[in-house]
């Protein structure tokens, strides 16, 4: 027998049982968690005293302001072409072939290494270079410096160069060497910039 | 036939486009405005190829035998690149800070695999500013102009409200005749969310909120965008710095495969979550019932999980109020008196109502509670307040009662018959199917309804019979074609009983006694009849607005008896489709919750299945069939049943006579509620147990098609509510059941195990979104279509089954209007779950009185005027929509109101003769005027106030017509041509 109502009266507990509940929380947490609470306790320990904490504290605090003030900043500014210098660099590095450049490296030490020698030297002219010309270190020289100015010659749409380039369609090679960098760099700015965000 | 691709000869199928072929062999190209739910689409120009030497789009180019594909020549590549370059002037890359960055973005995939390093045409914004609603936003700027969203609004919802205006110099997709998406046409139905391939079509959910650096002020993101495009200066960093972000968000956003709470169709998808907050909700095609479709209600209407409103503990009933309590003291109060009423009057002075919200495991142990631990049969669920009758109608004829076939059939039919079902609103995304099949492939559709809904405003052919008279309609159409000699003698004489007695019992049914009776005239009878005859299969859709009279049983087994006499069963695209109302209602059923029939619909007083039960239950069981929930009203007005505990039902609004049902429950001894929210039902109650909704919980729901899928757990129960599996087996622990489920997996071995109807449904053959359509045989072996060598009846045969009609009853004449009830699309029944929705809310914010206009003209009736309605039962206050809609003295009331417009104030206690469902739709009101004008209850925002703009498709030969626009194979030839020359 029972008439309608809609008066409901809630369990309010009382602030000093909400505050024993939190804290009972707090307590089984550090438990659980015992050596990772000691070992950050003693990095804080550390940084504690340095400026570093009251640096954070602020700019989290003013994380919009500040994220805005650094990215209107930054935006068409010199840091960026820098940074975006920096990623070509080492993009063209990364096209570098090592293993057939070392022995053009060891020819130009041997040039350096006649230069040196010959500066010592001094005199020559017009018949001293048709002479060198009978000289096989001096011909090979001269073949080699004509091989790469052809290399120079050639137009980055050919064969040649393209053969370096990723294939096609082949969806599992991972054939640019900036990668690891890209991977790195992103790893390294994603880690730093949620600083600075709101927490959604 | 024999084609080669890329060199190699195959085997392939006929009928191949060549992306077809390519897809099946693993050979990629980009193919950004193709999506494998909507087909070619032409306008992205990506997947060009090349096909005996000419370039073509793979999309679209049907493949002959003996034709030879090239996909990575140098051309095919050069003209691909060229497309996607174009794409990118269209789109800003800004990966790294896009809320859609999170690895299915599929411009960011294809400019990855393509690897792309650069782009030729720049960038340029489009000078359009963002739209947005309370649901999804568009942003031209980022828009592709792909045209999947036209095609998705177009083609699959077929609400016709997106076009692209090809026209203008800056190309965009547009809203009805270009209003903003608010003031559209628009359903909501989030399609175009679903489909987009980036984030130019977003749910706005996912704003600011997917990724880590997403949540940015709008004036720190554009210098960011600057500098991320500076820096990131060739693609393969911007890709992989984006993609390590992608990564990272994986760890936070929680993607669960669900199936949709509301209706019954079925919809399943994933949902994206961040905590307990909604991202998206994120169709698949795999989908099995309703692919990437939704509606408004399933892709948005989640905010009710996250309610304040919601019960987060146990109320005791302390005098004139409630307190909250734990559970154990809830359950001690429960134990205590379910004991003391057992004990004193005995278990059939208990019962238990299921409901059909919640999952078949749920149903299943209800069942159990009621039948094996307390000893009654006193268990129902509320398809007794709607689709009892079909089920009554099927069994009668057809054996089993539940769809003929799939979802996939119905779009299959060459003509589709709807009677009294508002397809479009009810069952959203089975209309879709329709509404396409209709538009697309030339399906006739004929509606019979008092009201003129969507469904009967596209329909071929619109009848509108008086009210409650179907059953003389369908019998004289089903007489007229055995008349014409158009019945399939075949058919009847192989697979069908009692032909020549259900004939004869159709002699009064002629096309004159039709006419007078039910208004409709001699012609539009003879077109049904010919309609019928003419087409291959037919299906007929049917829900409340034939179930729900007084031979409602009767209506559902003519429409039967039609189907057999014309040979409409046992074939793919044929036979009978009682929509069901709720997302489990046909599982409640299936599993047991009904007075008279264990799970499969096994009766309790057959001594074999009795025998089975009690033996697998170790327990004695009752053996008189129990009362179905209208009885057990009356029974606490008798003074029989003096205990009650419902789950998931608002029974106190959505029985009819609701005024006598709230009576009754004043009058119960000992009343338990269980709900997610404390409902009018449970203002009567003596303990409320706050439970779970779907998202926080495993089962599995049964849909319309007799489809079983499963729903994985979304978040953990808010507060210390519970899945009601867990309640129930707590209840029963109580009153010495020992239960000891651990999961519903094994809730659903145990019913497989004793119902042969289940016998081959287990948790691990419902993977994901795997799913069986019962019958289930042992082996797992499951049917999708219902009949295909025999019925399920002792020698194989149906059964014709001659009905009488049963007049509709009469009020006095000072109730002069008719009051006719239902659905609309936005509201979910009293609309406890989707008016906590603040956007479907905002469109459509309280229940409205559709009246005709020449009723409107009669009594000076106006939008917003408001009226009170009176039946002789009670009375309501509404206010008013003047709509033609509905036409002359009848009215159109939605059901979704908790207050004092609830429908059930209204109606009355008489019900359908063979089932008790309520007939709700008989009642009759007289109107007053209480204010003359008022504020429309229809917003202007609300979308039946837009402009739908109907075509077919994106248009994209607009598009090809525009002097910019080159196709890029063309480009290739005419550089290459120069090259050469």
């Amino acid at each position: 027998m029972a008439k309608a109502t809609k008066v409901i009266h809630r369990i309010q507990p009382s602030e000093e049982t909400l505050r024993q509940q939190d804290l009972q929380e707090i307590e089984d947490a550090l438990a659980e968690n015992k050596e990772a609470v000691i070992e950050t306790l003693e990095l804080l320990k550390q940084i504690h005293g340095t400026e570093l904490p009251n640096m954070l504290k602020a700019i989290i605090a003013e994380r919009e302001e500040v994220l805005e003030q650094i990215v209107t900043f930054m935006d068409g500014s010199d840091i960026t072409r820098s940074l975006s210098n920096a990623m070509q660099l080492f993009t063209v590095l990364g096209q570098f072939n090592v293993e057939e450049m070392e022995p053009i490296v060891k020819k130009l030490n041997a040039g350096m290494s006649e230069v040196a020698h010959r500066n010592s030297k001094g005199g020559g002219g017009i018949p001293s270079l048709l002479q060198a010309m009978t000289d096989p270190d001096v011909i090979e020289g001269l073949n080699t410096g004509l091989a790469f100015v052809k290399g120079l010659g050639k137009s980055d749409t050919d064969k040649d160069i393209e053969e370096s380039a990723p294939v096609r369609q082949h969806k599992n090679e991972k054939a640019s060497g900036t990668k690891w960098m890209a991977a790195a760099a992103a790893g390294a700015s994603l880690l730093a910039l949620p600083l600075l965000f709101r927490k959604k | 036939m024999e084609v080669t691709l890329n060199g190699k000869r195959l085997l392939v199928k006929e009928n191949r486009t060549a992306l077809d072929i390519m897809t099946e062999n693993d050979v990629e190209v980009p193919s950004l405005c193709y999506h494998p739910s909507l087909g070619a689409i032409e306008t992205c120009d990506t997947c060009i190829i090349n096909v005996n030497g000419k370039l073509v789009r793979a999309c679209s180019t049907p493949i002959q035998h003996g034709d030879v594909i090239s996909t990575n020549d140098e051309e095919s590549h050069e003209a691909q690149t060229l497309g996607l370059d174009r794409i990118l002037g269209n789109h800003e890359l800004y990966c790294t800070i896009c809320d859609y960055n999170n690895g299915d973005c599929e411009i960011h995939n294809t400019v990855k695999e393509m690897q792309i390093k650069h782009q030729d045409t720049p960038f340029e914004s489009k000078d359009y500013e963002k739209d947005r609603n309370s649901f999804y936003r568009y942003d031209p700027d980022q828009c592709i102009l792909c045209g999947r969203c036209v095609e998705a609004c177009q083609d699959v919802q077929v609400n016709e409200t997106l076009t692209i205006d090809w026209e203008r110099q800056q190309p965009r997709v547009i809203w009805d005749k270009d209003t903003p998406i608010e003031d559209s046409s628009c359903v909501n139905c989030g399609h175009c969310a679903t489909v987009c391939p980036c984030n130019a079509m977003m749910e706005v959910g996912m704003e600011g909120e997917a990724g880590f650096l997403t949540g940015l002020l709008e004036s720190t993101k554009r210098p960011m965008i600057n500098i991320t495009k500076e820096v990131e200066t060739g693609y393969d960093q911007l890709m992989t710095v984006s993609d390590v972000e992608a990564s990272m968000r994986e760890n936070r956003i929680k993607k669960t495969k669900t199936v949709c709470t509301y209706c019954g169709v079925g919809c399943s998808f994933d949902v994206w979550t961040k905590g307990r907050h909604v991202l998206k909700v994120d169709p698949q095609v795999e989908s099995p019932a309703n692919g990437i479709s939704t509606c408004v209600k399933g892709k948005f209407g989640w905010d009710f999980v996250n309610s304040e409103e919601r019960l987060t503990k146990p109320l005791i009933r302390d005098g004139d109020a409630f307190r909250e309590a734990e559970w154990e003291e809830a359950l001690d109060v429960i134990e205590a008196n379910f004991k003391k009423q057992m004990e004193k009057n005995g278990p059939d002075a208990l019962a238990f109502v299921s409901s059909s919200k919640c999952t078949n495991e749920e149903s299943y142990l209800m069942q159990k509670l009621s039948r094996a631990v307390v000893g009654t049969n006193n268990i129902d669920n509320c398809s007794r307040y709607c689709q009892s009758p079909a089920t009554m109608g099927l069994w009668r004829t057809v054996g089993y009662g539940g769809d003929s076939g799939s979802i996939t059939d119905i779009a299959k039919a060459e003509l589709i018959i709807i009677v009294g079902s508002n397809t479009a609103e009810s069952h959203p995304v089975i209309a879709t199917r329709v509404k396409r099949a209709q538009k697309l492939h030339g399906q006739k559709v004929i509606v019979a309804d008092l009201r003129k809904g969507e469904m009967a405003d596209r329909a071929d052919l619109f009848i509108h019979p008086n009210p409650g008279s179907d059953l003389i309609w369908l019998s004289a159409v089903t007489k007229y074609i055995i008349d014409q000699g158009w019945h399939d003698e075949e058919f009847l004489k192989k697979h069908v009983n009692h032909v020549d007695e259900y004939m004869k019992s159709l002699d009064m049914y002629t096309l004159q006694y039709a006419e007078k009776t039910t208004g409709l005239s001699k012609e539009e009878l003879v077109e049904i009849a010919e309609s019928i005859h003419e087409a291959k299969t037919t299906s007929v859709l049917w829900a409340m607005g034939i179930t729900q009279h007084g031979g409602g049983s009767d209506t559902s087994t003519a429409i039967s008896n039609l189907l057999l006499i014309t040979g409409n069963y046992m074939k793919p695209g044929a036979g009978a489709y009682p929509l069901r109302g709720h997302n489990n209602v046909q599982g409640a059923s299936d599993f047991g919750s009904m007075p008279d029939r264990f799970p499969g619909y096994e009766k309790v007083t057959e001594k074999e299945v009795h025998a089975r039960y009690e033996k697998g239950w170790d327990t004695k069981l009752p053996e008189e069939p129990g009362l179905n929930n209208h009885e057990m009203v009356e029974a606490i007005h008798e003074g029989k049943l003096r205990s009650l505990y419902i789950k998931g039902e608002e029974m106190a609004l959505v029985d009819s006579n609701a005024n006598y049902v709230q009576a009754a429950f004043e009058k119960l001894d000992f009343f338990v509620v269980q709900d997610i929210f404390f409902s009018k039902t449970a203002e009567f109650a003596d303990v409320v147990l706050p439970a779970s909704p779907s998202f926080e919980k495993e089962g599995t729901f049964t849909n319309t098609e007799r489809r079983i899928q499963r729903l994985y757990k979304v978040f953990d129960p808010l507060g210390d509510s519970k899945p009601d599996w867990e309640i129930i087996m707590a209840v029963a622990n109580r009153l010495g059941a020992n239960w000891n489920y651990t999961h519903p997996g094994e809730i659903m071995a145990e019913a497989a195990s004793l119902s042969p109807m289940f016998a081959g449904v287990s948790y691990d053959r419902l993977e994901g979104y795997d799913s069986l359509q019962w019958p289930v045989a042992a082996d797992g072996t499951d049917t999708p279509l219902l009949f295909e060598n025999e019925f399920p009846f002792s020698d194989g045969k149906a059964r014709l089954f001659p009905v009488e009609w049963t007049e509709p009853i009469t009020f006095g004449e000072e109730y002069d209007l008719h009051i006719n009830n239902g659905r609309i699309l936005e509201h979910f029944h009293e609309g406890n779950m989707t008016y906590k929705s603040e956007g479907i809310s905002k469109h459509t914010p309280s229940v409205f009185l559709e009246v005709s206009p020449e009723l409107a003209e009669e009594r000076g009736i106006t939008d917003g005027t408001v009226v009170r309605l009176t039946s002789p039962y009670g009375k309501v206050k509404v206010p008013c929509v003047v709509t033609d809609r509905v036409k002359g003295k009848e009215l159109y009331l939605p059901m979704n109101d908790q207050g004092t417009g609830g429908i059930n104030y209204l109606t009355s206690f008489h019900a359908d003769k063979d089932t008790d469902t309520p007939a709700y739709k008989e009642a009759n009101v007289k109107m007053e005027i209480l204010q003359p004008t008022g504020e429309n209850p229809l917003p202007r925002i609300n979308h039946r106030n837009g402009n739908p703009q109907p075509q077919i498709g994106v248009k994209v030969e607009q598009k090809w017509a525009r002097k910019d626009y080159f196709f890029p194979g063309d480009m290739v030839r005419a550089r290459r041509g120069r090259d050469n020359g």
